[in-house]
């Protein structure tokens, strides 16, 4: 026992309990992992040929999830980004200000994107709009959160070099920080991103439009061939946006 | 040009003060060296002059404004007139060494100009004439991580001077730098404050440099004074008494 303390084997076994309880608790059955061959059957028969004639009709969809997912993240990296800089302890400049902002931020945040999808459907009307809504109000929440973060562990040379030369405090605080955390922001964006294309595909199942309505109305009408095709372009669409992605961090960085 | 009353600085943490009591004045134009082991308050005594540090008690007058007396925008006006380079040189990552050095025109401008970006052709041109000065202009427009530790102290130099100050500090601007780029470094820094007759006080570890550049050193030990002179006047024993 040199690598380990003796304190290591009660976490292991605390960790042994929950996941027993957890798989308990989710309805976990190894017998039921012997039925996955059941799945790939049914896939094989009632999936394949997709569809390639929906092509064009869906690839026009994917559009719309595109558009919700950019609209809707980029605007509230627009927002987080000020916003984060009240909900950093460093750079608030008061603490009520600092904890209305960072509890602000976790109250949004708690909220589920399918909730806000909910509500704003039944708010707004069924389309995309509810669902660029939802992405939005939670992104802004997220990135506000990881953002102030960054600032709060970004070097505190630089801000207090433009301290030392006179700088206001709002002027030495963007030209300090800024620069510095940058890379992460854009990082923490294209995840975001990411993520928004996959959650605007949710929200169309429940009435935003999109590829995600489009595989919603595949599904409940059993046209198995149709959702095939829909789910080989949101792959692609997920990988294309992971590439480009990667690309642009490592040009920034 | 330079007051200190009885000045005392006390972290909250701290049993011991910073610095403790020191009294003395810097006339314009001398280049102060200011010696003594790590802890011994160096760092904390630099930071009291442009306000970066404040104090405990006592008083520190800069260019004629006692820094305590002051408001946020009298004391950023203050600073603009007091440069400062850094051990670590604190420049922001990914600017160019241009960039960078004008940023040191931020105390003297509006904030939408510095938003902007807009500089007047005259502070184009003395930020040239200082990247000439430390030998970068060739390196202007190259991302200051890019840079070797002795050019990038040169940059925090540029910016300081760009300043067009009354005062240099520097905290421990050598540190981190091998002895003949600290020497280039010091060379610099003596033929700016002759060119200028810029009051200069620095922060070093180097005796050899504090001996060979400074026109006076002041020694501290556990946040007091216990040497002001000159070069000359500092024999070993003074030395001994710092460093033990």
């Amino acid at each position: 026992m040199v690598w380990f303390r003796k304190r290591m084997l009660i976490y292991a076994g605390i960790l042994l309990v929950l996941l027993i309880l957890s798989g308990r608790g989710s309805d976990f059955s190894i017998t039921g992992l012997f039925q996955l061959g059941n799945t790939w059957e049914m896939l094989t028969d009632r999936f394949f040929p997709p569809r390639w004639d929906l092509v064009p009709y869906l690839l026009q969809q994917s559009l719309i999830t595109m558009s919700i997912a950019f609209f809707g993240t980029l605007t509230a990296l627009l927002v987080a980004l000020p916003l984060s800089f009240l909900a950093a302890e460093n750079t608030s400049g008061s603490a009520p200000g600092f904890y209305l902002v960072r509890s602000l931020l976790s109250v949004f945040r708690s909220v589920p994107e399918i909730v806000f999808g909910l509500i704003f459907v039944v708010s707004l009307g069924l389309g995309p709009f509810a669902a660029l809504l939802a992405i939005f109000l939670h992104n802004v929440s997220v990135l506000g959160k990881l953002i102030a973060e960054l600032v709060e562990s970004s070097d505190k040379g630089p801000q207090e070099a433009m301290s030392s030369v006179g700088a206001g405090r709002r002027t030495g605080q963007l030209f300090s920080i800024i620069p510095q955390i940058w890379p992460n922001v854009l990082s923490h964006y294209f995840y975001r991103f990411e993520v928004a294309i996959r959650t605007s595909l949710v929200l169309g199942m429940i009435g935003g439009g999109g590829l995600g309505q489009s595989l919603m109305n595949y599904y409940n009408s059993l046209a198995y061939t149709s959702m095939a095709t829909a789910i080989i372009i949101i792959m692609v669409l997920v990988i294309i946006v992971d590439v480009s992605g990667g690309i642009v961090r490592k040009r920034v960085i | 040009m330079l007051d200190f009353n009885n000045v005392t600085v006390r972290y909250d943490e701290a049993e011991d003060p910073a610095v403790d009591g020191l009294t003395m004045q810097i006339a314009k134009g001398e280049f102060v060296c200011v010696l003594g082991r790590s802890g011994a308050g160096k760092s904390t005594f630099i930071r009291t002059i442009n306000g970066l540090q404040p104090l405990t008690g006592g008083s520190v007058t800069a260019l004629g404004y006692e820094l305590g007396g002051l408001d946020q925008k009298k004391l950023r006006q203050l600073r603009s007139e007091i440069g400062m380079i850094f051990q670590h040189f604190s420049l922001i990552p990914r600017m160019t060494v241009r960039q960078n050095v004008y940023t040191g025109r931020f105390g003297k401008r509006s904030s939408y100009r510095n938003y902007l970006g807009l500089f007047t052709e005259e502070e184009k041109q003395l930020t040239s004439y200082f990247l000439e000065e430390v030998g970068l202009l060739p390196y202007a427009d190259r991302r200051v991580e890019r840079l070797s530790g002795g050019q990038k102290q040169r940059v925090g130099i540029a910016r300081a001077m760009v300043q067009e100050p009354s005062i240099l500090l520097g905290d421990e601007p050598v540190a981190s730098l091998d002895p003949t780029t600290s020497d280039h470094i010091f060379q610099l820094l003596r033929q700016l404050h002759e060119e200028r007759e810029l009051t200069t006080v620095i922060n070093v570890h180097d005796v050899e440099l504090a001996k060979k550049y400074a026109s006076r050193i002041i020694g501290l030990k556990q946040g007091r004074l216990v040497f002001d002179g000159s070069p000359d006047d500092m024999s070993k024993a003074d030395l001994d008494d710092i460093y033990e």
